[in-house]
């Protein structure tokens, strides 16, 4: 079985909502733990500077989750990505997840999830891959100063054509080649690619660290990141896998894009429930 | 570009967000584009609170293809004019855009678009009403002193919990008493809140200087022309009609379209061309 603590809510979803409001949520639907998405309104991070984040930290704990793992927004609304185009966007870029990295040491998080970003669609291979390395490879000096682990997931083929799927994430490992660089998988991105976790597993092994576990679609796979039913992944069939791989990691709730966030967090973990222990 | 008598049709570079620039503007001169609303966001520009890259190349490349760029529409990135009072946030909203400002004269252009989205759902309506109200103010007023234009308008509830109807931007408008400051009207919104266009264009009159045009269906917004539910061709004869003399900015939404935007970009032109 699962734990429950092992199910982390996410505030990315609570994008139009107070911080508090996302607490109580969470409260409400009987998460333990949280992955913090540090964007505004709940945060601010930039290049240069980020919020305090002492008050942020107590009032998390104070009504019983844990932070976990923290996200630090990149690409489709912000101005950084792990692959920076433009060499003045790349050195900002490095600044802020540097900062990101900083900020998550602060709140208490183990893990930062990272991704290789995207180059332009017109360019070669070889030239976008290398800055996404770069830029990873800066990132995961910070990382390793700070003891965070850097958790690397792959996107899906519409994202980007240099980190999506297990070869060119493996190639990006072995580039950068870094003790902090762990991976994650995003079973909607996978699922996309049409790769099981089990390949995730077999590749590699015990430095899979970190999961965003939510449903998803295959006849229509760059949409997703829906509540637990309401796609057409197989929660059981997952959950098997991670069982019979013995993973104790955490499995985030990446639900985005909801009208009604705290419903659909109640909902999300009705479904799940059916598979946890306390 | 005219392509019914009157109307000016702007093309936007959203959808080329996976492409470089100069790609954007070779398609706009093929397509047959002579102006186009610069969306102001990476990979294209820099723009941050803390400043923006040098545009002189950017601005050398517009002139080279011999493109008019009629507006700066500054990409809303996690700034709010909402935020509130003494945060980060609202600090570093204000000096973005004012940088937004100085980024449109320096690219020949006086008007600037700002999407008000942030607005929070829990949040007191009232106050953050008026902290948006405040912002916006002081930005007007900078605008002002070098004769720039700020055009806001009406935002999808999924991006702002207030600003999404016909009387928010009425009332925004009357309470800000600024003579720079235009409208915009999101038909994609004002459809989705069973707004008359009309209602639109009777009461802004000349102040609404901006008409970003899309199609729809229910659960989504900003498709390509043609390819929704929305009736494009009726409003573009009404707009006609009412001898609107703004800016028609076909907008659309980034995802969708950016792994082939000039296919997004040919069909909007053979619908407007068929019309």
């Amino acid at each position: 079985m699962i734990k429950r603590k092992q199910i982390a809510g996410m505030n990315q979803n609570y994008r139009q909502y107070s911080y508090d409001y996302f607490l109580k949520s969470q409260a409400m639907a009987g998460y333990l733990s949280v992955e913090l998405w540090l964007g505004a309104p709940h945060f601010w991070l930039d290049s240069c500077s980020w919020s305090d984040c002492k008050t942020i930290r107590q009032k998390t704990n104070a009504v019983g989750l844990a932070i976990i793992a923290a996200t630090i927004p990149s690409g489709g609304a912000f101005q950084y990505q792990y692959g920076a185009q433009e060499s003045f966007h790349c050195k900002r870029s490095i600044d802020y997840f540097s900062n990101g990295v900083r900020l998550t040491a602060e709140l208490g998080a183990k893990i930062m999830t990272i991704n290789s970003g995207w180059g332009y669609w017109n360019e070669k291979f070889d030239t976008a891959f290398a800055r996404s390395a770069e830029i990873i490879n800066a990132v995961a000096k910070v990382a390793q100063t700070e003891g965070i682990m850097l958790a690397l997931e792959s996107l899906t083929g519409d994202e980007t054509r240099t980190g999506y799927t297990i070869d060119q994430i493996k190639s990006l490992v072995a580039v950068v080649d870094s003790p902090s660089l762990y991976l994650m998988v995003d079973i909607g991105a996978t699922g996309y690619s049409k790769e099981k976790s089990q390949q995730w597993f077999d590749a590699f092994g015990k430095k899979l660290i970190h999961y965003h576990f939510q449903d998803g679609d295959v006849t229509n796979p760059s949409a997703g990141h829906y509540v637990w039913g309401d796609g057409e992944f197989k929660l059981e069939e997952e959950i098997e896998c991670l069982i019979h791989n013995d993973y104790r990691g955490y499995l985030t709730q990446e639900i985005c894009g909801s009208s009604d966030p705290r419903k659909d967090d109640i909902r999300n973990m009705r479904v799940l429930s059916r598979f946890l222990e306390d | 570009m005219k392509s019914s008598d009157e109307l000016i049709f702007a093309n936007m570079n959203v959808q080329y967000f996976r492409y470089p620039f100069s790609y954007f503007l070779e398609n706009q001169v093929a397509l047959g584009f002579d102006s186009f609303i610069f969306w102001g966001s990476v990979p294209h520009i820099w723009v941050d609170q803390f400043g923006y890259e040098d545009v002189t190349e950017l601005k050398e490349m517009i002139r080279k293809h011999k493109l008019k760029l009629l507006a700066y529409a500054a990409r809303p990135y996690n700034y709010s004019l909402f935020a509130p009072k003494g945060s980060l946030q609202r600090k570093y909203t204000e000096s973005y855009y004012r940088f937004c400002i100085d980024i449109a004269q320096k690219l020949d252009t006086n008007q600037i678009c700002i999407d008000l989205w942030g607005a929070l759902r829990d949040g007191d309506c009232t106050v953050q009403y008026e902290n948006c109200l405040e912002m916006l103010a002081n930005l007007c007023t900078y605008a002002k002193v070098c004769n720039c234009t700020l055009v806001v308008g009406n935002v999808p509830y999924a991006n702002s919990a207030l600003i999404n109807t016909l009387d928010e931007v009425q009332r925004l408008k009357k309470d800000l008493q600024m003579n720079n400051l235009k409208i915009a009207l999101d038909v994609c919104t004002a459809l989705e809140k069973g707004e008359e266009i009309e209602d639109w264009l009777n009461i802004f009159e000349k102040d609404l200087s901006i008409v970003y045009l899309a199609d729809g269906r229910n659960t989504c917004s900003e498709y390509p022309l043609g390819y929704g539910c929305y009736p494009i061709a009726k409003i573009l004869w009404l707009l006609k009609d009412q001898r609107y003399c703004g800016t028609v900015s076909i907008k659309m939404n980034r995802e969708k379209s950016e792994l082939n935007p000039t296919r997004t970009d040919k069909i909007n032109i053979t619908y407007l061309r068929r019309i």
